[in-house]
């Protein structure tokens, strides 16, 4: 780990970090706060999309009721925050490595004492930095809301979510990670769409029996929000695997990083 | 004594294209190695294999007497390198590249730095993006001297300097070595070479063509030749025996004749037309 490229990370992911901190967390505080002026209707809702059969069970209705704040919180929170966590993670690292070639500055930061291993190593902690403090902002902001509201915070349930989708943007991050490392360009969109797939692909495994495995290929299902705020139990193969998948990225980062030729 | 660096039968190859094909040579300490070639003739490719930028697939790298293999970036506290593209973060400032180039060698090079900046009278202040091409270069320059290497290594320096920078560039690498410091500079400017350099290497197509002193390169055998012949002007270089020369010219008509040392251009044309 190289101290001064991780502070000169750190201080080039700062403004990215604050305006998606400030970007995701302001909207979950507004859609907190907002709760107690539409809870009458969200009750309403809640019983309409509750006799929309697969619509319901894709965003977790049929689990949880949009009328109470943990189901609101559950079903409309975790959504802002999930696809804007995992979008964050996915625009920060897909260009953490890519960018000193894409940017004609790996010359410049290779040629100094730092190792292309330790190197990885170091952007990878600096990724990590960004998403725990997109997390803690957000939460803040969150936790904001909740005193607006004058409702107490379901704690663990809560934690348990946010752990949750933190491991889950680390997975997104490090598979776009590993992407970096294969290219001299800025493959933003590609990191972008890779979000959606995984997104969209959790929401047709709850309603299509047949894709039931994508639920445990996607980490949107081991964090999902209405499962883990409705007690339904989180089958453990997908946080396995989404931890195997961080290692096998990381890995696989290293060491075709270690061995590329740089371009110019 | 041991070689700063030593090149033995390097080949590198980018898929189906040439890159440079069995090149050996070697830089003595306190030598200024002019590497000389056209564009694409292979000499950033040799620079970026030494420097562990690329992988090559035949030959053997040493630097200060050892495997560049085994030095990884370590190697990087012995030596300067500046690249041909002078490119840094464009957000930051001369003051925050040159700290930030410092804290990763792990040294607090400040008291360098400053005299570099004072002497290539580089604004500290000023972002990156607002610099010229030239004062770019000067960045890069100080860059790869405020650690006070053993070892530079620049590729095509001067592009973008002015005349009077790239005196005091020249000024400052002669100061560094007269200090115990060796220098390879790969250029394709001749005259830089021929005025700062103690020995020079000519590149062609990849290969090394030629390896010599300056001196010798400049007193070889070969004459250029320029006289009027039957009304004719005829311009070359002649490399056989001056008496050999003579009996050729015997029933000629010789309107003029001029025989000179060539120099440093004539002898770079002369390898190129080989």
């Amino acid at each position: 780990m190289n101290k001064a490229l991780l502070k000169h990370e750190c201080r080039q992911l700062k403004k990215t970090t604050l305006i998606w901190s400030l970007a995701v967390g302001l909207l979950g505080l507004l859609t907190i706060a907002v709760f107690s002026s539409l809870q009458g209707d969200m009750e309403q809702m809640s019983e309409q999309f509750a006799k929309m059969g697969a619509f319901a069970d894709a965003v977790g209705m049929n689990k949880m009721s949009i009328g109470t704040i943990e189901g609101y919180y559950a079903v409309e929170v975790s959504v802002i925050f999930g696809l804007g966590g995992a979008m964050f993670a996915a625009s920060v690292a897909i260009n953490m490595l890519s960018k000193e070639e894409g940017g004609h500055t790996g010359e410049f930061l290779y040629a100094t004492s730092v190792s292309r291993g330790g190197a990885v190593a170091t952007k990878f902690a600096a990724v990590l930095i960004a998403l725990l403090t997109f997390t803690v902002i957000c939460l803040a902001l969150f936790g904001v809301g909740f005193l607006i509201l004058g409702a107490g915070v379901p704690l663990p349930k809560f934690t348990h979510f946010h752990a949750m989708q933190l491991l889950m943007n680390v997975e997104v991050a490090a598979i776009c990670f590993a992407i970096s490392a294969y290219t001299a360009q800025n493959l933003f969109g590609l990191g972008i769409g890779l979000v959606l797939v995984l997104y969209f692909s959790d929401m047709m495994a709850r309603v299509v029996p047949s894709l039931e495995i994508l639920k445990t290929v996607s980490p949107y299902g081991f964090a999902c929000a209405a499962d883990i705020f409705s007690d339904t139990k989180i089958e453990p193969a997908g946080i396995v695997l989404g931890v195997i998948c961080i290692i096998v990225a990381l890995t696989a980062a290293v060491i075709h990083y270690r061995k590329k030729d740089l371009a110019a | 004594m041991e070689h700063v660096i030593e090149i033995n039968n390097l080949t590198k190859s980018y898929g189906k294209n040439r890159g440079v094909i069995d090149v050996s040579f070697t830089v003595e300490p306190g030598d200024i190695f002019g590497f000389l070639g056209p564009n694409g003739a292979g000499k950033s490719t040799i620079i970026r294999s030494m420097l562990g930028f690329i992988h090559y697939e035949q030959g053997e790298i040493h630097l200060f007497g050892e495997p560049v293999k085994n030095l990884g970036s370590k190697m990087f506290e012995r030596i300067g390198y500046m690249p041909s593209e002078a490119w840094f973060y464009p957000g930051m400032t001369v003051a925050d590249t040159l700290k930030f180039a410092a804290d990763m060698h792990q040294t607090d090079a400040s008291e360098e730095a400053r005299m570099l900046c004072e002497r290539l009278q580089v604004d500290t202040g000023k972002k990156i993006r607002e610099l010229s091409l030239g004062n770019r270069k000067k960045v890069s320059i100080i860059c790869a001297m405020q650690h006070k290497p053993k070892l530079f290594v620049f590729d095509e320096p001067t592009s973008g300097l002015d005349p009077l920078m790239q005196a005091e560039f020249f000024h400052l690498i002669g100061q560094y070595v007269a200090a115990g410091a060796t220098c390879l500079l790969s250029t394709h400017v001749l005259s830089e070479v021929k005025n700062h350099c103690n020995r020079i290497a000519i590149m062609k197509e990849g290969r090394l063509r030629k390896i010599d002193t300056t001196e010798h390169l400049m007193r070889t055998g070969a004459k250029r030749i320029r006289m009027l012949r039957d009304g004719v002007e005829v311009d070359y270089m002649y490399t056989g025996d001056l008496n050999e020369l003579y009996k050729e010219l015997e029933g000629h008509d010789i309107g003029d004749i001029l025989i000179e040392d060539p120099s440093l251009e004539d002898v770079f044309m002369h390898y190129y037309e080989v």
